[in-house]
């Protein structure tokens, strides 16, 4: 399964808004600097929870397996950028 | 466990959730996580199980919250929920949980055995490890009083084995998990299951998170959850009202007739408003009790129910109210007119402005918001799991038929004339037994002098030692009567102590179960009563009447049953010699 492909403003906006569902005082400004040092409350239950997310908003399958390589909004951002060119 | 109220965290998760409709799975994470970090709470609860159990404790802790708990919750160590239950000194004994949950999968229900196995050593595997479950609550229980256990009851993996064969095979998974599921549930009548049945399974998340279930299923989780923990903390829901334009029928009746309604064959739509109309019948067939609130014209909303496709009659409903006024308002007036808690209601409306006003207004009432789609109305109500039960009892498949007696008494003496009330009662083909009772009953008698709040005359509430001393006392009397109409048996239903004094007869308490006030019982048991006292060579009946919040429907009982006003305040008297015709009842005496 694939999504449509989108420019990476509108990949940003979205995954922003992610991070923000999840970290609700993660400002959706401060979002795509975020990363599991500088945001209180990231452990591996909000990568998780992102990664659950951004399968179901984005309709792909990123897949529990890369939740341990997932450490930062840009990391999420590179894997879904991939899975959805 | 008490319920709380102020501003608590949650209080605070209750109020902000009040709103989103239906919940997300970051809500439940967000709320989830930070309930988790209270360091107080009225309910413990322990979570033990063989996966990870985080975002189950987290929506474990936002069910909790929205049922009026705060959560205090500890988790035991990964897989390690035999270890903990076993031993007495563990983390988990040492927390002292109210109640414990405990997070099964069915590969904790399966045996590994060659799948041509023969049916017998299938089933004393399957024996053995519900032998060893059992062990494992029974040391959980017997720890401290009063704690209760909810199981997860493990679902079928998600890809079958071998098609239909694997259900033919007794030692197939499919098979053992379905005989583990009916041997687990035999054996624990004390135990609160939860179905994790149609929680969609995820192998990427069983095998990369040792989730249970997908995360996008954790609202449907949290629903079955918090229909699990209202079996132990006793707060049921008991009442479905139900708007009535596009909820139990397409179309707006005062505008368009009865003969304008979609509803039965013909139309999609009308089928489906007849589909919902039969769900909501088949639960009031097993105890649910229904309501009407709607903005509508009574007579002509009544008129709705004479349309030849519906299946709902007007006598299936409990409470009957349409009006112009607001719905919070009109749903006050049910609770109290069917003598329940707001916390007991289920409020199902197509209209989102009406949702919103209620869940606004009366946060303790569960809101159904049915949408613009009858379709999709059944599983609208259902996915609250609202009515889940564990069991049935046989009070619930006769509660329907008390209520519906009721309602039509109710409607016969308010929609018609008196005249129509005595056919009403005759109708009824009501039949009694008074008697003084015997050792059996006084349990129950106890339980009318508790339970009773309506028809108690003066709320004295004796106890059983001391309606057991009233009966063995020469100068008391105490009287006990059962009730059947055509629509069944209700046992037991009312009971009086009277006491002499000097020459007069002196009611000490007279109680009648709310189900049955109105039907005449009154007048056949102060027939009795004066009987007794004639007997007893009394002059006069004496009687006074204690009010209280909830006893006014009586208020004006004893001027009715013609006694009046007497020496003292709020005493009131009738003369053993004046004759009883004045007391009229529809009721004959039982033959014995």
């Amino acid at each position: 399964m694939s999504g449509t492909s989108m420019t990476p403003e509108r990949l940003t906006k979205r995954l922003s808004r992610i991070f923000n569902e999840v970290f609700p005082s993660l400002d959706v400004a401060e979002a795509p600097g975020a990363t599991m040092d500088n945001v209180a409350g990231w452990d591996s239950m909000a990568t998780i929870m992102l990664v659950s997310q951004c399968e179901e908003d984005f309709g792909v399958k990123i897949g529990y397996d890369r939740i341990a390589e997932t450490k930062s909004f840009a990391d999420l951002f590179k894997l879904i950028e991939g899975l959805t060119r | 466990m008490t319920q709380e109220g102020g501003v608590s965290p949650a209080g605070a998760v209750r109020r902000m959730l009040a709103g989103a409709q239906p919940l997300k799975p970051a809500d439940i994470f967000v709320h989830g996580t930070r309930l988790l970090a209270a360091s107080q709470g009225n309910l413990r609860l322990a979570i033990a199980g063989s996966c990870t159990t985080d975002f189950i404790a987290r929506a474990a802790a936002v069910g909790i919250a929205q049922e009026g708990f705060e959560p205090l919750i500890f988790q035991a160590g990964f897989g390690a929920w035999r270890q903990e239950a076993l031993d007495p000194d563990s983390a988990l004994h040492r927390f002292a949980p109210d109640l414990v949950l405990l997070v099964n999968t069915w590969r904790d229900a399966v045996t590994d055995l060659p799948l041509n196995a023969p049916k017998a050593e299938t089933a004393a595997a399957i024996a053995a490890r519900v032998d060893a479950w059992r062990h494992i609550w029974d040391r959980l229980l017997g720890a401290a009083p009063g704690r209760r256990i909810i199981q997860h009851l493990p679902a079928l993996p998600a890809e079958r084995l071998t098609g239909i064969a694997e259900f033919r095979l007794p030692a197939s998974p499919a098979a053992q998990i379905a005989a583990f599921r009916a041997a687990l549930l035999q054996a624990g009548p004390d135990i609160i299951f939860l179905d994790t049945d149609g929680l969609a399974q995820d192998s990427s998340a069983w095998h990369g998170a040792k989730l249970p279930f997908a995360q996008d299923g954790l609202p449907a989780y949290t629903a079955r959850f918090r229909a699990a923990l209202r079996q132990v903390t006793g707060k049921m829901k008991k009442l479905l009202v139900l708007d009535l334009d596009n909820t139990l029928w397409g179309g707006v009746i005062g505008d368009d007739g009865v003969d304008g309604l979609e509803l039965g064959p013909g139309t999609p739509r009308g089928e489906a408003f007849a589909a919902f109309q039969a769900h909501a019948k088949s639960l009031a067939a097993r105890g649910v009790v229904l309501a009407v609130c709607s903005k509508n014209q009574p007579d002509v909303a009544e008129s709705g129910f004479t349309h030849p496709a519906s299946i709902l009659a007007r006598e299936n409903f409990a409470a009957f109210e349409c009006g112009w006024e607001d719905k919070p308002s009109a749903l006050h007036r049910i609770a109290a007119a069917l003598n329940l808690g707001l916390d007991a209601l289920v409020f199902a409306d197509d209209n989102p402005a009406e949702c919103a006003l209620v869940r606004e207004e009366l946060p303790d009432i569960a809101v159904v918001e049915l949408g613009p789609d009858p379709a999709a109305f059944i599983a609208r109500l259902e996915q609250g799991h609202w009515f889940d039960a564990q069991s049935l009892s046989p009070e619930d498949f006769s509660r329907g038929k008390a209520y519906q007696a009721r309602a039509q008494a109710a409607s016969a003496q308010t929609g018609a004339g008196a005249g129509d009330l005595a056919g009403f009662l005759r109708g009824l083909e009501m039949q009694a037994r008074i008697f003084t009772p015997a050792e059996a009953q006084f349990a129950r008698l106890a339980q009318l002098e508790a339970k009773t709040n309506q028809f108690n005359l003066t709320t004295r509430r004796y106890s059983e030692p001391a309606i057991r001393a009233f009966a063995a006392s020469g100068g008391a009397l105490v009287l006990a009567a059962t009730l059947k109409d055509r629509f069944g048996d209700h046992g037991l239903v009312a009971s009086l102590i009277a006491q002499t004094e000097g020459e007069n007869f002196v009611i000490e308490s007279w109680l009648m179960s709310c189900r049955v006030f109105s039907r005449t019982l009154e007048q056949l048991m102060l027939r009795r009563l004066i009987e007794e006292g004639r007997r007893r060579h009394l002059v006069r009946l004496r009687a006074s009447f204690v009010p209280t919040a909830k006893n006014a429907v009586i208020a004006g009982l004893l001027p009715r049953l013609g006694f009046r006003p007497g020496d003292g305040e709020s005493v009131w008297e009738r003369d053993l010699a004046a004759p009883e015709d004045d007391l009229e009842t529809y009721i004959d005496i039982e033959p014995a």
